[in-house]
């Protein structure tokens, strides 16, 4: 009674990054990011639906829905029963929340697959990460209730649990910070044909990951490094020379800001890096690597994320920015969001290592991770690796599949074993 | 499984053509398998939006020529173009039917206009302004309280409507007070009614009432 009581009257600002996922998400921009885990065996949707009811009571900040004020958006209790469905439409679309009981997250499930799509408002890659661990322990659980599984912790004892349902950006911001300025230089974007509306290409390798980080080793690169330098060049080979002469290839990477500032949150918590490259002439992999290091070294720093924390956290709080209705926040946000799309011609997201408990890593075979594209960033990518085997994910508003072919036939001419996957477009 | 010497990989699901470069594959080692279902986009339903929205288009023009040209005696034309508006918003917002707060206050809202133009183009008898907002101001009203009264649980959703069709019954008697219309008790009623709901709704439900102010206003 007083839990449900508690539920009646709880709700909960939106953090920095989640207000602006909020305000510039629409049909084309989605912002809403899959992480599937493909199993051994088929999967039990009412096995799967139990397991979704009960992790939703244990971690409770994914038991909300959002709902509009007059300034803001926020989250408040969602009373109803979360929907698992078999996967019968294209990845990263819109979440309906009428559709959805009002979840900002979609559980399905296709054969052997288990996917959970996020909206970005409500958490970043660490966060959902952290739900599908607990929802595969609730579901192997449930399955076989005689063994003893090895626990996914979703909470740690040494800390509060406010702790995570903090706003972290709010918590480590600081006006000693220097601050960053938002101009962006434009960047080299993708054009091309696009497929119809709603329709995304996915395209996964899957790899060794010994041998991913071997020949990133031999170039003395971190995987994401490589990587990212691998991908450069092929959206530098796919544009046909358009890029050479003209604006730097950007990338997009997303940064976890708890490496660097102590946070349970499970709400957002990242900062991004943008990664470019100017072809003013030919360009070998190596020398794109270097200048890819380079960059690298340079804005990987706490000192390098600060600003871009404070112009973020500022900007919410300023008087001006605080009174205006939402519905012209919104304009705004769009604007400015778009205004620093036009400086990164994509996106490449790497989650890292997945680790499960020994007991539940037998019945999981891989994890993939998808990004919803956007207008301006019809091409997007993602790395995730767990027990030995590397995903990387290309999703696609492009007709052409140029980049993912110059890009994938580097890595097997590079020696590195690969297996493409994808979804039939 | 296939491989694909051109890209030098081998395709999973053991497609005859590469998904990557479109060049025939060869059969490989490994057995083959599916991730993703097989999808079919369908462009139907916005197919027939486009016909259909072209059809209003063509309609109401139709209508507005006709209408100018043979000079009738009232303006038909326009009773045309706003049951085409109030059909299109009717369909927009056919979503919000979950939202049965939003959707009683768009359609309250929808069919006041169109009564209004349909009073104009029939002469202007004062019948939609002098009688009927304020009885469908009651109307929404009364079935907004109801369901507050048998669903509870849903209070955080209705309550934010019920304000705000309650603020325009209350400031309804500005079209008494500037002489809009000539009847007078008919907002009298409803001025009396939207109050007394407003005034009850906090008085009965403060805590809750309270929390849902905080949360809609908060900056």
């Amino acid at each position: 009674m007083e839990n449900s009581n508690y539920r009646e009257f709880y709700w909960k600002r939106l953090d920095n990054a989640a207000k602006g996922f909020s305000a510039i998400s629409d049909t084309n921009n989605t912002n809403v990011f899959r992480i599937s885990v493909k199993l051994g065996e088929p999967v039990l949707p009412p096995v799967l639906q139990q397991a979704v009811e009960r992790t939703l009571s244990e971690i409770p900040s994914f038991n909300i829905k959002q709902r509009k004020g007059l300034f803001w958006y926020y989250f408040e209790s969602n009373f109803s029963k979360p929907i698992v469905l078999e996967e019968k439409s294209f990845p990263c679309l819109r979440i309906d929340r009428w559709a959805n009981n009002g979840f900002l997250f979609r559980t399905s499930y296709y054969d052997c697959k288990i996917n959970l799509e996020v909206f970005h408002a409500l958490t970043d890659g660490t966060g959902a990460l952290m739900f599908l661990k607990r929802l595969l322990y609730n579901y192997f659980s449930l399955l076989y209730p005689d063994r003893e599984l090895n626990e996914c912790a979703v909470f740690d004892s040494s800390c509060h649990p406010n702790e995570y349902d903090e706003d972290s950006f709010l918590k480590n911001y600081s006006r000693s910070q220097k601050k960053a300025g938002h101009t962006a230089q434009p960047a080299y974007r993708l054009r091309g044909p696009r497929l119809e509306k709603k329709v995304t290409r996915v395209i996964t390798g899957i790899m060794p990951v010994s041998q991913v980080v071997a020949r990133a080793k031999a170039y003395k690169a971190t995987v994401t490094e490589y990587l990212s330098a691998a991908l450069i060049r092929a959206i530098y080979l796919g544009s046909n020379a358009r890029a050479r002469g003209g604006p730097p290839v950007v990338l997009c990477i997303p940064v976890n800001l708890r490496s660097f500032y102590p946070s349970h949150t499970l709400s957002n918590f990242f900062s991004y890096l943008n990664i470019g490259v100017r072809f003013e002439r030919e360009r070998s992999f190596e020398e794109i690597l270097e200048q890819v290091r380079a960059e690298f070294s340079r804005q990987l720093q706490r000192e390098e994320m600060e600003p871009k924390l404070r112009y973020n956290v500022e900007a919410e709080h300023n008087l001006a920015v605080r009174f205006l209705p939402l519905s012209l926040k919104k304009l705004g946000l769009r604007l400015i969001h778009r205004r620093g799309e036009r400086g990164q011609s994509c996106a490449l997201s790497n989650l890292g290592i997945v680790e499960l408990p020994e007991d539940i890593r037998p019945f999981v075979e891989r994890f993939d991770v998808l990004m919803s594209i956007s207008s301006l960033k019809p091409l997007k990518a993602s790395v995730v690796s767990f027990n030995g085997k590397l995903s990387f994910t290309f999703t696609s508003a492009l007709l052409s599949t140029d980049i993912q072919q110059y890009f994938f036939s580097f890595l097997s001419g590079e020696k590195i074993d690969t297996e493409i996957l994808s979804n039939y477009i | 499984m296939t491989f694909c010497k051109r890209c030098g990989v081998r395709l999973c699901d053991g497609s005859e053509t590469c998904v990557l470069c479109g060049s025939r594959t060869r059969p490989a080692e490994g057995e083959s398998f599916r991730d993703y279902p097989v999808l079919r986009y369908s462009n139907r339903l916005r197919s027939l939006i486009r016909l259909l929205a072209m059809l209003s288009v063509a309609i109401v023009g139709a209508s507005l020529y006709i209408d100018y040209r043979f000079d009738f005696d009232t303006i038909w034309s326009f009773i045309v173009l706003g049951a085409t508006i109030y059909g299109w918003t009717a369909f927009f917002t056919r979503k919000s039917r979950r939202n049965i707060g939003l959707m009683i206050f768009v359609q309250l809202i929808a069919i006041s206009l169109l009564g209004y133009v349909i009073d104009i183009s029939t002469g202007n008898h004062g019948w939609m302004l002098g009688y009927c907002l304020p009885f469908m101001i009651i109307a929404a009203q009364g079935v907004i309280v109801s369901l507050l009264i048998v669903r509870p649980m849903l209070f955080r959703e209705f309550l934010l409507y019920e304000w705000m069709i309650g603020i325009m019954g209350v400031l309804s008697i500005l079209l008494m007070v500037f002489d809009v219309v000539a009847v007078h008790w008919p907002y009298i009623t409803v001025c009396i009614y939207s109050a007394f709901l407003l005034v009850g709704t906090v008085l009965l439900a403060d805590r809750k009432a309270k929390n849902e102010l905080v949360k809609r206003f908060h900056f």
